[in-house]
Formats: C-alpha cells, sequence, structure tokens
C-alpha cells in the first residue's frame, strides 16, 4: 500500500498530501457560509436558502471523498507511529484531532441520510467537524507550509 | 414555476462555479508555497526524507527477521 501511495503521487506524498488537505479546508470555510446562508443566519441577494443547502449537500460529499483519500494516503505512508522526536506533540495531536474528525464526520453523515431524529444537532455536528478539519490541518499541512 | 426552477439551478451552478474557483485559487498558492524554497526550507525537508528512508530500512529489516523466525519455527 504505502508503495502504491508513493507511486500514484510520484514520491510526492507529502506535498500531494498537504494540497488536497488545503483544499479540503478552503472549502470547508466556504461550507459554513453556505449553510449559514442556508438556515437563514446569513442573507446573500443573489442567493437563496434552498439552493445553498443543495450546493452544501452536494459538496459535502465531494469532501468526504477527498477527507478519505488523505486519509488513506496517511495512514498508509505515514502510519500511526510518524512523529520524529520534537515533532512527537504535534503528531499526537494530529492523530487525534484526525480520528476524532473521522469519527463525528461519519456520525453526521448517518444523522443526515439515515438517523433524522437526531437532526436539530447537526449544527453542533457540523460547526465540531469544522474545528476538526481545521485542527487536523494545523497540526499536518499547516505546520509544514508555515514551517513553525 | 419554471422561473423558480430555473432561478434554483442558476443560483446551484453558481455556488458550485464558486466552489471551483476557491479549489483553484487553493491549488495554485499552495503550490506555489510548496516550490523551490516553499514551506519548510529544503534542509529541514531533506533531513525529514532521510528520516523516513531510515524509518523505512529498520521496519524492512523487521519484517525480515520476523519473516526468519517464522520460517525457523
Amino acid at each position: 500500500m504505502e508503495d502504491f501511495v508513493e507511486e500514484l503521487a510520484r514520491d510526492n506524498v507529502t506535498e500531494v498530501k498537504v494540497v488536497l488537505a488545503s483544499v479540503v479546508v478552503a472549502l470547508a470555510v466556504y461550507q459554513v457560509i453556505l449553510i449559514a446562508v442556508g438556515y437563514g443566519k446569513l442573507r446573500l441577494p443573489f442567493l437563496s436558502g434552498r439552493a445553498a443547502s443543495f450546493t452544501h449537500r452536494s459538496m459535502g460529499d465531494a469532501i468526504v471523498a477527498v477527507t478519505l483519500i488523505v486519509a488513506v494516503m496517511c495512514l498508509a505512508y505515514f502510519g500511526f507511529e510518524d512523529g520524529e522526536d520534537d515533532e512527537e506533540t504535534r503528531a499526537v495531536l494530529h492523530v487525534i484531532a484526525a480520528s476524532s474528525l473521522l469519527g463525528v464526520l461519519t456520525l453526521k453523515v448517518i444523522v443526515v441520510r439515515w438517523w433524522h431524529s437526531l437532526g436539530r444537532h447537526l449544527p453542533a455536528l457540523g460547526i465540531t467537524v469544522f474545528t476538526l478539519f481545521v485542527l487536523t490541518w494545523l497540526t499536518s499541512a499547516g505546520d509544514y507550509l508555515l514551517g513553525w | 414555476m419554471a422561473e423558480q426552477k430555473r432561478s434554483h439551478a442558476v443560483q446551484v451552478v453558481g455556488s458550485l462555479l464558486v466552489a471551483v474557483v476557491i479549489v483553484t485559487i487553493t491549488i495554485a498558492v499552495v503550490t506555489a508555497k510548496l516550490g523551490p524554497g516553499g514551506g519548510r526550507d529544503s534542509e529541514s525537508r531533506e533531513e525529514l526524507l532521510e528520516q523516513r528512508q531510515e524509518l523505512r530500512e529498520e521496519r524492512q529489516e523487521l519484517r525480515e527477521e520476523l519473516l526468519e523466525e517464522r520460517a525457523e519455527d
């Protein structure tokens, strides 16, 4: 699997992961704006709540797919034990944030598609997913790009 | 009714196009940052690559040892 991922990214696994993760976070910010319009918290003259909610759902599916690809790349190439000396804290934080993200994201998808009675918790779930996306990015791609 | 449907479709397509623009800009900005001299400096990047190579070699050795042990058993 590790070799497959490496071949797929042409030996630039980290860079590909950084780009994909950054795209996901940028889209996550847009998702927050869309759902704010969808819930009527933000009013835009050129976008109705219905259209914003529809786009939010469609893009959500794409974001989940890309997130899963990034997660598989990360696990296959870096595994859980990656974290050299001074980077150990960051790596642990990343693993915790990313694992929680996958858990909460799965729960959100289940609530949206099948567990409608918990629909009232969707805003809280959405905010949690967004926060975890940002945390996961900050502890990996953000750290890599900004060189903290 | 038809007018409403058309307006809805235009808004959906428009908001999806905004997403495409966001993706394009993000890829351009991140790729520019990752280019030569971008992101972590090349020295620390080389260090990371070396560490990764070492880790991989260690894992390979461990795998081979395990295989040998199993063959002996």
